[in-house]
This record gives structure tokens, C-alpha cells and sequence, in this order.
């Protein structure tokens, strides 16, 4: 269905609200009933006054009405009304007629027949139109123009004109067949022509609630109707017909007339062409004006021509503005949408030519960012507003862009104009001209600060928990280092005894080098250990020998263990492939799961504490299993839901945090942590890593 | 090579091997002979219930039995073999206990030279102490194995203080065989006098009062007289 919008106006009328339902069914209001008898009973009244005076313009000793304004009337109401209505309109009408030549005291039947013709004429002609053109007409494209000129104009009048010659021949009124046929034909397109478009766009214009003309239009407009009166009485009116007087000065008012319909369309198109129609016609009746050269037929003939060779492109030409118009006002519309959409972005929109990085174009919440107004921000570069120690980086980016198609994303910190930091994620991807060449790049940048304060936290955290393990594996730690230092003094005092022999054993003294040198590499071993858990790096992914990695964790905490009287047993069934992860933090899950394990067990006897350690690879998919179980008392079930959730433990020293970050450290390395109780006693944690070949999940 | 006691052997227990090695090759070169275990069960499954002559350095924290806990078993050998803790960990109350328990010394790793070798001198003193008096009581538990059942009863009463009378009185002979017996009571415990008669009666733990044998000499004292003393 068309918009009903005209420009900055909104339909309202009832005829409007009737003609889009072209034959189609539609239940009538009550109240709109009486208003369309009211309508009916107002096109009759007008159709009399009408008949009335088209009869004033006659010439003088001719009987033909060279312009029949009701007609063209009856045409334009019947374009404005439901087809429905149709029938009650055309009787109103010619009933009318009928009355004014019952006046006129034409003979009673040829009064009938005359309405019975016109009656014909004019329903044939709008119902053309509304056959051909689904919608209302409203001159607003070409085919609504070519449509009406072809039936309005050519068909219907000069079709008709068959039937209207032979029947006034028939009753001995007019000349000849052929110029009755012209004559009919010709007056009646002229009128169609002239009056349709006028009435019709008049009809909506004043049933529209339209804006006022700006001041500047008012005054056009007042230039131009002045123009063209004057120049029309000129014209028309005041020049004597005679010799003197050349034709040519009928095309005077032509420049006036496509100036009205250049500047105001349709609406100014209609009018003039009405006033100049006027003004012709009346010049004429009344002697005057470049048309009486000849026999008043003749004169009416030339007036008529005039008037429709005129009329024909300034139609089309009114049809093309009112187009223009039209997809002007579409194409503001859209603009205007897609503007306010970028305008209402929380993300900072940008474009920037590929060299300079020069602004072309920042979006509002760009100018908030930075600070700044849109003017101060164009025709700068934006690398001038990127922190010093990202600009490189930045620029290191877009340099790179001139090969990419797509968009690419980057993580960058950039600095509020009060000073704080925050994290932007840029896309930016280049926008090509025709021939391929990057004219300029678009640059979407999105606010990831909360998340990467999020990351922050979360890393602090899991340091923090670390530490925390750290201090519980203190003890253990610095038993683990006693021992090589313990073998190393040892030794080192036993071999400067050796060299104190009279007969000193060198190959001895340098066995006790050796030991010395590799209980130091031991050492080496727990401080780097400790170096690892202390360290607060971002997560790396690596490749790691899980075989060596369990075993390390064994090994530190196997003092631990002995204090505590558990023993350790180790389930490996060869050697495990190689996974993708980062050592310190699936240390930390070892350490948290081992130590839960220990504690786990404490109330069990001494000869019975055991933890399994298993590791395997699962059937399905081929991710390894490790699984630690312990012989505890197990895990509650009410308690099993939760344990993973922060700050939940059952140590009155415990911060509750090692599960769930154990947790999410599995989760990042793509794995799964799980806990379950065993079927005999004590419970079993499990989790799951990918493979060196699959690729984890990003945090 | 300086031996201080024929077949004294300084036994070596720790789970860590570096630890064992150091150890063992600091004692060879001051002179010791050295045996390593890695365990308490191994150490126990080499000396047996038989007489070790010599000290063990033992590690108190180890897998399986602890030193603790050896030290617990050891207590039943005899003589007990003298006992010089080590530790990784600074444990305080656990050194207490030990000390109490009889051992020679604790001693916290890293173990310096002089520390271990002061206190393996000792504890082999200790040791060979100890095995001198047990072999002097095993020596007079032999003889005393000879006395007949009415030996030991007059060496019993006499070593309490009774006069030859009043035992001949209460065993219901004549003084005379009192006098026999007693005299065969000297020579077969190979004593000059009724002190050392007294003597060996205490270290045989038949003076009354007496629950165990004494581990150390202790001076004579006072017993209790079950009958007044003789006028």
C-alpha cells in the first residue's frame, strides 16, 4: 500500500480515506453516512452552477462551449470518492445538468440524451484512470501522467466525440460531422486537461494539514501570480486584435508558467495554467487578445490548441518535480535515519583517511570521548589523540590494514582527557572506492574496560590464592630445600676432610664434587618452583610434559605428605602426550586438589591415608583425565552443589577460593572440573585438559 | 683411620638419598664406619634383635615408620642403641619429646660437620658404655643362674642385712649352713665382701624396692628393713 504521506503533511480527509479502497468493500460508519449525502447533494449543487457558467463562456454566435468546466468537475470528484459512491454522485450531477437546461428549455429528450452521454463520458473516463492506476491519482509519476493524458485527454473526449457529433448532426444543430467531432473532442481534452489536476491537487492541498510557506516562498509566489496576471492581461486583454498584433506574443506567459511549476510543482503548474486558461478565454470572448485572426471558430480552435500544447509537458514537467521531490524527501529520511543510529552508538564510530590518519568523520559519542566539538575533531589526525605509548602501536595497526578486506580487531588503551586509562576494542576495516583503492578506513572502537578490569581481577585473584598456597607449602618448600643443602654441607665438609688425608682420594673428593653440583641443580629446581608460584604474569600458553608436571607437584609437596602421613600413589599409564597450557596456573590446580586431598583425610587412621593420583586419556576425544581421589569421609551431598563457588570451604584458616579458581583455570584451558564421591569412601576430583592439537577456549 | 670401638658402626637412616650420601661419606672420612638405610624397616630388618654396637643417625619424618616411631621399637634392644636425631623441619616440642624419650641429641639440617661428629662421639661412648655394664650384668646374671634355689634365697635375706642367726632362723636351718651357703654364695658370685655382695645384689635388682634392673650405678641406698635391726 502507497504512504499516505505527503511531504511534511499527513493525510486526514475523507476523500483520501475513500479512494485508497478502490472497489473493495468497507462497512460504513454511521456518521460518515450523513456526510456523504452531504457531499453528494454538494457535487449537484456545484455541477448547476457550473452548467451555468460554462454556458457564460460561449462566443457569441457559436453554441459550442469551447471550455466545460462540469464535466472535468464531475471527472475530478468521481477520482475522489469510492467507486461505490459513484452512481449517487453522477445522479446528483446530471440531475443538476437536467434542471439548468430544463431552464434553458432545450428539448426534454435531447436533455436526456445529453445526460445519458455525459453520464457515459465521464464514468468511462475515471473509471480509465482508476483502472489503470491501482493507486489515487495524485500526479506523482510519470505513468499517473501519461495514464491521463491518454484517457482524460485523447481517448475518452475525442472517443466520445463520435458518438456527440453524430447526435448533434442528427438533430440539425452544428456544421459538419467532422468539425463537430473536433470541436467536442478538443473542448473537452482542454478542459480534462486544464481543471483535473488543479481540482485534484487543490482538493488535497487544502485537506492536508500542510506547513506554511517560509517567507521567502510567500513573496516567489506573490512575484510570480502578479507576474503572470499582468502578463496574462497583456496578453489576453489589452492588445487590440488586428494586424499589429502577432501571435508570437502567446508564448509570453510559457517562461511564467514553467517557472510556477519548477518552484511549485503541481500545485503551481495547475494554478497559473488555470489563471492564464482565465484570462485567455475571457480576452477572447470579449475580442480581445491574439486569437481573433479568423471566424470565432477558428479563434476557438487556435485558443484551444494553445492551451493544450502548453499544458501536455507542463504536466509532465510538474509530474517530474513532484517525483523529485518525492525521492528527495525519501532520500532525507533514510539519511536521517541511518544517521541517528550512528549518532545514538555508545561506541565510538570514526572514519579517517588511510595515510594521515586525518578525521573525516566522528560520531557523537566519539566528540564525548575525546572531549572535544565535531569541528575540532575533523581535519585532525587521530593518532594526535591516542596516548603516546599506544600511538606507535596504533599506527603500527592501520599500517598494516591496506591489505586486510575485513575488519580487524585490536585491544589498545587509550587515555580519557581527565587522565584515566581505558581499553578500547578497535575494528577498523577500509572502505574502497570503484576501482579498489582504499579511500578511506572506518574505525569502530568499543569499550572493553570493565571487562579487561574483570581480567585484571581475576588474575590478582588467582595470584593472590597462590600466594596464599605458597604459604601453606611453606614448610614443605623449605624442607625440600634443606635436603640438597644438608647433602651439599655434608659433603662439601667430607671432602676437605678427604684432602686433609696424607693420601688424599682424589677420585673421591671429585665424586663429592659432582654430588655437590647436583644437589645444587636440585636447589635450583625447588627455587624456581617457588619463583613460579610467586610470579604474577598473564596466563601463557605453552606446551607442557604432564608426566613432569605431576611429579614436580608430587615432589614438593612430599614433605607435607610425610608429616602428614599420606601416602602418595602414582597411576600413569606411559607417558601422556603433550597438552597446551600454562604450567604455573595447572600447578596451582594440582597443589589445591592434592592439598584438599590431605586435608580431606585427616581424621583417617595413619595406615590408611592414600591418595590416587590417575592420569589417562579419555576414550572420548581424546582430552587426558586426571583424577585425585582420596579415602576421606567424602563430600556432603547438600555440599557437592556448591563446591565450586567461591568461598565456600569447611577450614576455619581456608578463604574458600581454590576450587573455583581452580575451576576457572580448567574452564580456560578449555577442560572440565568435576568432583564426585566414590563408591567406597572418599570422594574423587577429576578434570579433563585438550590436547596439544586443539586450541582452548578464550577467557 | 681412627677407630673409637671395636666393631662400632655408625648406622645412617634418611628417605633422601642426596642426604644419605653426604652423611655417610662426611662419618667415612672422619674415620666411622658407616651403614646407610633408606628406611626404618630396612635398618631394623639388618640389626635383628642382636647386639649392635655402635649409633644410628636417624631421620625423624620419613614415609612408613618414623624415627619416632624406631625409636619406640629400638627401646627394647639391650642395650639400646644410641640415638641422634636429625631433622628438615624446626620442630621444637617433637626434639622434647625425643630428648626425653633417651636419645643422645637432635640435630637440625643443614648438619654441620663438628655438631654430627661431637655427638656420634658420644653416642658411641654412650654405647660402649652401655655395653660394658651389659656384659658385667650378663656376666653376673650368669653367675647368679648358678646359685641353687636356697643360695639365692640366703643371698637374698643376707644382702637385706640379716645376721646369719636370724636367717638360719627364718629359712629353718642352723646357722651353720647359713655360713655354708653363704660363703658358696661369695665364691660363685666372685665377691670379697658383703658391700660387694650388696652391690652386686642391686645391679641384680633383688634388693627390695627394686622394679627393674638400674641403667646407671646409682650409690647404695637406704632399704627399707622389714625387721628392727639387731640390737
Amino acid at each position: 500500500m502507497e504512504t499516505n504521506s505527503n511531504i511534511g503533511g499527513s493525510t486526514n480527509s475523507f476523500f483520501d480515506a475513500g479512494s485508497k479502497h478502490i472497489g473493495k468493500g468497507e462497512e460504513e460508519r454511521p456518521e460518515s453516512l450523513g456526510r456523504t449525502v452531504l457531499w453528494i447533494l454538494v457535487s449537484g449543487a456545484c455541477y448547476y452552477l457550473a452548467t451555468q457558467i460554462a454556458w457564460v463562456l460561449c462566443f457569441p454566435d457559436s453554441k459550442v462551449s469551447l471550455f466545460f468546466p462540469p464535466h472535468a468537475i464531475l471527472v475530478s470528484v468521481l477520482l475522489l470518492v469510492p467507486t461505490r459512491h459513484w452512481w449517487a454522485y453522477t445522479l446528483a450531477a446530471i440531475g443538476g445538468h437536467f434542471v439548468a437546461t430544463q431552464h434553458a428549455h432545450w428539448p426534454f429528450l435531447y436533455s436526456l440524451h445529453c445526460e445519458a452521454f455525459d453520464a457515459v463520458k465521464i464514468i468511462s473516463t475515471a473509471a480509465g484512470i482508476r483502472i489503470f492506476l491501482k493507486s489515487p491519482l495524485r500526479f506523482s509519476t510519470l505513468r499517473d501522467a501519461v495514464v491521463f493524458i491518454l484517457i482524460a485527454v485523447a481517448i475518452v473526449p475525442f472517443g466520445t466525440a463520435f458518438w456527440g457529433a453524430a447526435f448533434t448532426i442528427s438533430n440539425h444543430f452544428g456544421t459538419h460531422y467532422w468539425i463537430e467531432w473536433r470541436n467536442l473532442g478538443i473542448s473537452n481534452a482542454v478542459t480534462a486537461m486544464v481543471l483535473v489536476p488543479a481540482i485534484l491537487h487543490s482538493v488535497r492541498y487544502l485537506s492536508t494539514k500542510r506547513m506554511g510557506f517560509t517567507p521567502g516562498r510567500l513573496l516567489e509566489a506573490g512575484v510570480l501570480g502578479a507576474g503572470i496576471l499582468t502578463v496574462g492581461v497583456l496578453v489576453f486583454d489589452r492588445l487590440p486584435t488586428g494586424p499589429d498584433t502577432s501571435p508570437a506574443l502567446m508564448y509570453t506567459p510559457i517562461p511564467l508558467l514553467i517557472w510556477a511549476t519548477l518552484r511549485f510543482g503541481l500545485g503551481g503548474m495547475s494554478l497559473s495554467l488555470l489563471v492564464v486558461t482565465f484570462q485567455a478565454i475571457w480576452g477572447t470572448m470579449h475580442g480581445r487578445g491574439p486569437f481573433l485572426m479568423q471566424a470565432p471558430a477558428e479563434n476557438a480552435l487556435a485558443l484551444q490548441g494553445f492551451l493544450l500544447v502548453i499544458s501536455i509537458p507542463l504536466l509532465f514537467l510538474a509530474v517530474m518535480v513532484e517525483e523529485e521531490k518525492r525521492s528527495q524527501s525519501a532520500l532525507r529520511e533514510s539519511e536521517e535515519r541511518y544517521r541517528e543510529v550512528v549518532e545514538s552508538q555508545t561506541d565510538l564510530v570514526c572514519r579517517h583517511l588511510a595515510g594521515s590518519t586525518t578525521l573525516t568523520f566522528v560520531n557523537d559519542a566519539c566528540c564525548r570521548f575525546f572531549g572535544r566539538r565535531r569541528k575540532e575533531l575533523l581535519g585532525r589526525k587521530l593518532l594526535e589523540f591516542i596516548p603516546l605509548h599506544t600511538r606507535e602501536m596504533m599506527s603500527n595497526h592501520i599500517a598494516t590494514l591496506n591489505e586486510e578486506h575485513g575488519g580487524v580487531m585490536r585491544e589498545i588503551e587509550m587515555s580519557l582527557p581527565d587522565g584515566r586509562a581505558v581499553w578500547y576494542q578497535w575494528t577498523v576495516y577500509p572502505v574502497r572506492g570503484t576501482d579498489g583503492t582504499v579511500l578511506e578506513f572506518q574505525a569502530i572502537g568499543h569499550d572493553i574496560s570493565d571487562r579487561k578490569r574483570a581480567e585484571e581481577a581475576r588474575r590478582q585473584l588467582a595470584h593472590a590464592a597462590r600466594v596464599s598456597t605458597m604459604g601453606a607449602l611453606a614448610g614443605s618448600l623449605a624442607h625440600e630445600l634443606n635436603q640438597p643443602l644438608t647433602a651439599i654441607l655434608s659433603n662439601a665438609q667430607a671432602g676437605s676432610r678427604l684432602l686433609a688425608e696424607p693420601s688424599a682420594n682424589v677420585a673421591e673428593v671429585r665424586e663429592v664434587l659432582q654430588d655437590i653440583a647436583q644437589d645444587t641443580k636440585r636447589a635450583g629446581d625447588v627455587i624456581r618452583q617457588l619463583w613460579k608460584l610467586v610470579k604474577n604474569d598473564n596466563i601463557q600458553f605453552e606446551a607442557l610434559n604432564l608426566n613432569l608436571l605431576i611429579h614436580d607437584s608430587v615432589r614438593l609437596l612430599h614433605s607435607d605428605a610425610v608429616i602428614r602421613k599420606v601416602q602418595i600413589v602414582l597411576d600413569f599409564r606411559g607417558d601422556l602426550p603433550p597438552v597446551r597450557g600454562d604450567g604455573v596456573q595447572l600447578q596451582q590446580v594440582m597443589f589445591n586438589l592434592l592439598l584438599n586431598a590431605f586435608d580431606a583425610m585427616k581424621e583417617v587412621s595413619e595406615g590408611e591415608r592414600t591418595v590416587c593420583l590417575r592420569a589417562r586419556q579419555a576414550d572420548v576425544g581424546g582430552a587426558i583425565q586426571i583424577e585425585v581421589s582420596d579415602r576421606g569421609t567424602g563430600i556432603k551431598p547438600d555440599r557437592l552443589a556448591r563446591l565450586f563457588e567461591p568461598f565456600q570451604t569447611t577450614k576455619p584458616e581456608g578463604l574458600g577460593l581454590g576450587l573455583s579458581i581452580s575451576r576457572s583455570i580448567v574452564e580456560a584451558h578449555g577442560g572440565r572440573l568435576w568432583a564426585a564421591n566414590n563408591p567406597d569412601r572418599g570422594a574423587t576430583f577429576c578434570f579433563t585438559l585438550p590436547l596439544l592439537s586443539t586450541k582452548p577456549n578464550s577467557t | 683411620m681412627r677407630a673409637t670401638g671395636t666393631h662400632s658402626t655408625v648406622f645412617v637412616v634418611d628417605d633422601d638419598l642426596s642426604v644419605r650420601k653426604g652423611l655417610a661419606r662426611l662419618l667415612k672420612s672422619a674415620g666411622y664406619i658407616v651403614e646407610s638405610f633408606a628406611s626404618a624397616r630396612e635398618f631394623l630388618d639388618r640389626i635383628g634383635r642382636g647386639e649392635s654396637a655402635g649409633c644410628v643417625v636417624l631421620d625423624v619424618q620419613m614415609p612408613g615408620l618414623s624415627g619416632l616411631d624406631l625409636q619406640r621399637e629400638l627401646k627394647a634392644f639391650t642395650p639400646p642403641i644410641s640415638i641422634i636425631f636429625i631433622t628438615g623441619h624446626g620442630d621444637i616440642p617433637m626434639s622434647v619429646r625425643a630428648m626425653k624419650d633417651g636419645a643422645t641429641d637432635f640435630l637440625a639440617k643443614p648438619i654441620h660437620d663438628q655438631d654430627l661428629l661431637k655427638a656420634v662421639q658420644q653416642a658411641l661412648a654412650r654405647n660402649a658404655e652401655d655395653r660394658v655394664r651389659h656384659a658385667a650384668l650378663r656376666e653376673l646374671q650368669q653367675r647368679s643362674s648358678a646359685l641353687t634355689p636356697r643360695e639365692l634365697e640366703v643371698m637374698t635375706l643376707v644382702v637385706r642385712g640379716r645376721l646369719n642367726k636370724e636367717v638360719a632362723e627364718e629359712l629353718g636351718t642352723v646357722e651353720k649352713t647359713i655360713k655354708v651357703h653363704r660363703a658358696r654364695v661369695m665364691e660363685k658370685m666372685k665377691v670379697a665382701s658383703l658391700a660387694e655382695l650388696v652391690v652386686v645384689a642391686e645391679k641384680l635388682g633383688i634388693l627390695p624396692g627394686q622394679m627393674t634392673p638400674p641403667v646407671f650405678p646409682v650409690p647404695n641406698a637406704e632399704s627399707p628393713r622389714t625387721s628392727p635391726p639387731p640390737s
